[in-house]
């Protein structure tokens, strides 16, 4: 990216595997202005610059050390290519004061017995022919890197070698357009480096006054920044150590000037960084300021009955009674914690989630406003001896009305059950399952009963085969029951085939108990939404049949997540269509499947959207989703049931 | 021909509540820098953004999206230089 004097100019390739390049004009503020250019130039871009003119673009081509250095017009016409072989990409194209280009940059000599020679050269470039002059300046080794700015008369080189291994130096010269030497080289620092790995090194910038030579020093693991006078100089003696601008990658950071300002830039630790300051002797002590700010993510909202929400956002989990001040729940890194489930309890809910170092199932005690109540505690730990624990995320959490269960799975299925007032009261976890290895235990879904709770899980058993098609897993849908004292007693298979992969429970009328999961079903390319009904005591009182079918294709699964609840009246699902990525929602009746009214899509017209999160509220259902965008945000919609009588005329 | 009152049930949708608030933070995922370049007022940065999210069950692709904010040490600002979902190789 480079500034023309009217607006700055992006050259971008469309896709990493796409070698066509094109021009992209933006204004002052980083907005796009007119349509991107396609450019007769191959290659990936290394370097961009502008005399106001025209342009300068230097690519590296996917043959070995062969750069492309073409002059285009402002317009992002080819004026003239020439193909160079370089060791190094420049790390800069400068303008020299009668609009010509020049860099520096390092190319091979050949190798001969024991040993190679390169050289370093500067390449100045006919801003109106494009044509370059090639003046050789001094050998160096083939580990060395180069970078070089011109001021405006002169230009300063500086280098990073082991030309004396294993002494690294780093050094600089002063030169004039034409090669000629106006301060001689001379080093900055060298030293013997803990191990010979290379370095990325050096960086130099202009500040309308003095050279800056920003050197990686592997010896001190640091960016070493010296002062050079414009007659080349040296002003400072000792560095000043800038140990927090390298980058990710240990490059050292990018420089820019404005009229007033000197920038570093760089990234490090996922964001990028910038620190300005009028003048080179002044970045040291100059504040850091994160860039790339932007809305927190939000991800996976989920809802408890009576209103509150959590949900995932940046690096904690947030939660709130809907409509009402939001308030942290947990703050660990989201790599580490999974999805959370929150259940209503008497004076408050319960939220759980697990972390995978360690590996725990954690819950925190919230109150009926999202904030917390004491401090979160640990449910569950893996111990070497008690591996009930994986990285999975699947857990779940109900409420009895006197205890809270809490269900995960691992290499079986487990539970522990947790007072309101946080106590765990199974220290060893209850187990409700364990299963072969080629099995995997995922959703184990609660409901309370009226003696304690109902846990449904899936099964899915794994057949591995040396062809290169998969064979899809045999699903079986298990249930248990825990009583109040804790007591496990299995019930067995509900089901057992097809492919299911989602499981959700609701309760419906006449103390039935709707299970529901998502399967490919027997039919190819068909999706659904099935059902079974169940007793209080777990058994099935219905046979499976589907709420909604959608075709689908292996890399088109047509139905996403999906959560349902009872309005009072009607269950209600909502589910995710893909591909188009909507929430619709759909009234039923849970024993005849009949539907009451014609499907609605709950997120706006226009926008897409996944993890529907449904909960009754009293007047019908409350469904909680994520807006998909470049930066995902969540939200909540109330369903409403309009009884409207109509005047019907009968004969 | 008599008029009888038959019910229909109508579903209506209320209005959309944000949960939470929009809270500017350092961006999710990585960005990594492009460029850095001056207008000789201010300045523009450029970089690639892992922020991918609309598969939600999946973790964020190779870089998505490039994007360019202007800014000033004192005063910074951010705005999307492209929506495509398309990586960017750019300098």
């Amino acid at each position: 990216m480079t500034w023309t004097g009217s607006s700055y100019m992006l050259v971008y390739t469309p896709s990493v595997t796409n070698d066509s390049l094109f021009l992209q004009r933006l204004d002052d503020d980083g907005n796009l202005k007119d349509h991107a250019v396609p450019i007769a130039v191959t290659g990936a871009p290394v370097w961009l610059a502008s005399n106001g003119n025209n342009l300068l673009l230097v690519t590296n081509t996917l043959q070995y050390n062969v750069f492309l250095v073409t002059l285009l017009g402002i317009d992002g016409a080819v004026v003239h290519t020439t193909s160079m072989e370089m060791d190094r990409a420049t790390n800069r194209v400068f303008t020299l004061p009668g609009g010509d280009y020049g860099f520096v940059a390092i190319h091979s000599n050949g190798c001969g017995g024991f040993a190679c020679t390169h050289t370093v050269s500067l390449y100045t470039v006919n801003a109106h022919d494009g044509n370059i002059a090639e003046t050789d300046l001094y050998d160096v080794s083939m580990y060395a890197n180069v970078a070089a700015v011109a001021s405006d008369d002169r230009i300063l080189v500086a280098l990073e070698d082991e030309d004396q291994s294993p002494y690294w130096s780093a050094s600089y010269e002063v030169i004039h357009e034409d090669g000629g030497v106006l301060a001689p080289k001379t080093i900055l620092e060298s030293g013997v480096p803990p191990s010979i790995s290379g370095f990325n090194g050096p960086t130099v910038g202009w500040d309308g006054r003095e050279f800056l030579v920003l050197a990686q020093n592997p010896t001190a693991a640091a960016a070493h920044a010296f002062r050079v006078a414009a007659d080349g100089t040296q002003i400072d003696a000792t560095p000043v150590v800038l140990n927090d601008v390298q980058r990710d990658d240990g490059a050292l950071p990018m420089f820019a000037s404005s009229s007033d300002t000197q920038l570093l830039a760089w990234d490090a630790v996922t964001d990028v960084f910038a620190r300005g300051a009028p003048a080179f002797d002044e970045l040291a002590a100059a504040p850091t300021h994160d860039v790339t700010l932007a809305p927190a993510l939000q991800l996976f909202p989920t809802l408890a009955a009576g209103g509150v929400a959590a949900w995932i956002e940046n690096a904690v989990v947030r939660g709130e009674d809907i409509g009402k001040a939001d308030r942290e729940i947990i703050n660990r890194p989201t790599s580490e914690v999974s999805v959370p489930a929150i259940a209503q309890g008497e004076n408050g809910d319960l939220v759980v989630w697990r972390t995978t170092w360690p590996l725990q199932v954690v819950g925190q005690r919230v109150a009926s406003d999202g904030s917390p109540v004491g401090n979160s505690f640990v449910i569950a730990t893996r111990q070497p001896q008690n591996p009930q624990i994986s990285a999975s995320d699947d857990l779940s959490v109900a409420w009895d009305g006197h205890d809270f269960l809490v269900s995960w799975t691992a290499d079986g299925v487990y539970a522990a059950r947790v007072s309101e007032s946080g106590d765990v009261l199974d220290s060893q976890p209850l187990v409700l399952s364990s299963v072969e290895s080629t099995d995997d235990l995922i959703t184990p879904r609660i409901i309370s009963t009226g003696n304690g709770f109902l846990v449904v899980w899936i099964d899915q058993k794994y057949i591995f085969t040396l062809g290169p098609i998969p064979i899809p897993p045999t699903s079986t849908v298990y249930a248990a029951r825990i009583g109040d004292s804790g007591s496990v007693t299995p019930i067995g298979a509900l089901w057992d085939g097809g492919d299911v992969d989602e499981l959700v429970l609701a309760r419906v009328s006449d103390g039935r108990i709707a299970a529901m999961w998502r399967d490919w079903n027997d039919t190819p390319n068909w999706k659904c939404i099935n059902r079974m009904l169940l007793n209080e005591d777990g058994t099935a009182a219905s046979d499976v049949a589907p709420i909604v079918c959608c075709t689908a294709s292996l890399y088109a699964p047509a139905i996403g997540g999906f959560d349902a609840a009872w309005d009072g009246n009607k269950l209600v699902v909502a589910w995710q269509e893909q591909p188009g990525q909507t929430i619709t929602a759909l009234r039923i009746d849970p024993f005849t499947l009949a539907g009451f009214d014609e499907p609605v899509q709950v997120n706006p017209l226009g926008t897409q959207a996944a993890a529907p999160s449904v909960v009754a509220n009293g007047t019908g259902v409350t469904i909680a989703y994520q807006r998909l965008a470049d930066v995902s945000r969540v939200f909540a919609r109330n369903l409403i049931v309009n009884a409207a009588p109509r005047r019907r005329t009968s004969r | 021909m008599l008029p009888i009152l038959v019910p229909l049930f109508a579903l209506a949708l209320g209005p959309e509540i944000p949960l939470g608030s929009t809270r500017i933070t350092s961006a999710p995922y990585n960005q990594t820098l492009s460029s850095v370049a001056s207008n000789g007022r201010d300045f523009l940065a450029l970089w690639s953004d892992q922020r991918n999210t609309l598969d939600p069950n999946q973790p964020p692709r190779f870089p998505a999206l490039t994007t360019a904010a202007s800014m000033l040490p004192d005063n910074r600002s951010i705005r999307p230089v492209t929506s495509s979902s398309t990586p960017l190789s750019a300098r």
